[in-house]
């Protein structure tokens, strides 16, 4: 395979001299394929990294009881998104401190996390939304995404939803503890829309 | 490659998500809290030197009473995720017995071993780094692991850096 190939340059001077087509060998050299095959391999052996895990970062907030030190959230600037079982996903505008605000049926909605007509539709027409507004010094005002995830949501929801608040360019959003309020409405609309 | 060991198993299989994260799982300085889809709880911390301090500190005021086997066995080993009394017994299993006898670390309110486990790692790593500012908090859980776990995980873990 990989030998010296000398025989082609035997036809030349010899007796039958234009008469007779030259033979050449139908032989081909190899080894420089087969060079290059080593060095891919050798390359490729020493560049490759084995698959390692993705962080991402999460920061926590400081656990504190003063009330002065906890940041208050407006209720025009708040988005509230539920995590449910069977992945999911719900939302309301606001933080829902008015008891009367789920008398607006259209008030506590049903999402997903699909690419078009899910959750990401809503938090980007909320953000958008919220830009409009000014703060008292005249700034547009950041939209604050409540993340709450209730007892049937699984891991995978969570860090779905991190995801969107990265794909969205989210600054401030929180993962706050679900109310019984919140877990009510979610019963409910589980039982109307046929979620087991 | 004849001198080369591989990575110890881990104890679980964890599918972890996918997401749109590009940051690396570090390789130093990391302490690793695993959650499977069951929601048994496991720590490892990198680095032998860590690992050696961690155990004996354990060893210690807890009054495990191990033998020098089997610190070795948790020092060359990877994740753990038993009650620390159970330690001893867990530590003489086999790498098989382990995948399917741990329980994981409790997390009750009343006796949170992972916060335990967390101190004593911040302890281990301030004694061989100088501080344990670098120190990284990683959660890596099953893509199908109840949430109420993941929270009751993160409460130890409040303010401090976390990555997940």
């Amino acid at each position: 395979m990989a030998e010296m190939d000398t025989s082609s340059s035997g036809g030349k001077g010899k007796k039958h001299g234009g008469t007779k087509s030259k033979k050449l060998s139908t032989r081909v050299d190899m080894t420089p394929m087969v060079d290059l095959g080593f060095l891919l391999i050798t390359f490729f052996m020493l560049t490759t990294t084995m698959a390692k895990p993705k962080t991402m970062d999460l920061i926590m907030p400081k656990d504190t009881e003063n009330e002065e030190e906890k940041n208050k959230v407006k209720e025009s600037t708040a988005l509230t998104i539920l995590l449910g079982k069977k992945n999911q996903v719900y939302y309301y505008e606001g933080l829902a401190q008015d008891p009367n605000a789920s008398s607006n049926p259209d008030f506590f909605q049903a999402t997903s996390f699909a690419n078009k007509g899910g959750i990401r539709d809503v938090i980007i027409r909320k953000r958008d939304e919220v830009a409009q507004l000014r703060n008292a010094k005249g700034q547009p005002e950041d939209v604050v995404v409540m993340i709450k995830a209730d007892d049937g949501a699984v891991y995978q929801n969570f860090v779905d939803i991190l995801d969107e608040m990265a794909i969205n360019r989210i600054q401030k959003y929180a993962t706050v503890d679900i109310t019984d309020q919140d877990k009510t409405w979610i019963q409910s609309t589980e039982t109307a829309n046929g979620i087991k | 490659m004849l001198a080369t060991k591989f990575k110890p198993d881990e104890p679980v299989v964890v599918v972890t998500p996918s997401s749109i994260n590009t940051s690396l799982l570090p390789d130093a300085d990391v302490m690793l809290i695993t959650i499977d889809k069951d929601g048994r709880v496991f720590f490892s911390i990198d680095g032998q030197k860590k690992r050696q301090k961690l155990i004996s500190d354990l060893d210690e005021s807890y009054k495990l009473g191990l033998t020098e086997p089997q610190k070795t066995a948790f020092i060359l080993g990877s994740s753990y995720g038993t009650d620390i009394k159970d330690l001893k017994r867990t530590l003489e299993m086999t790498p098989d017995e382990q995948k399917t006898q741990q329980k994981g670390i409790p997390l009750d309110s009343a006796n949170n071993e992972l916060g335990v486990w967390l101190e004593y790692g911040r302890t281990a790593q301030a004694a061989i780094e100088g501080n344990s500012n670098k120190l990284k908090y990683c959660i890596k859980a099953d893509n199908q692991t109840p949430y109420p776990v993941i929270k009751k995980c993160s409460i130890p873990l409040k303010r401090r850096r976390s990555r997940s």
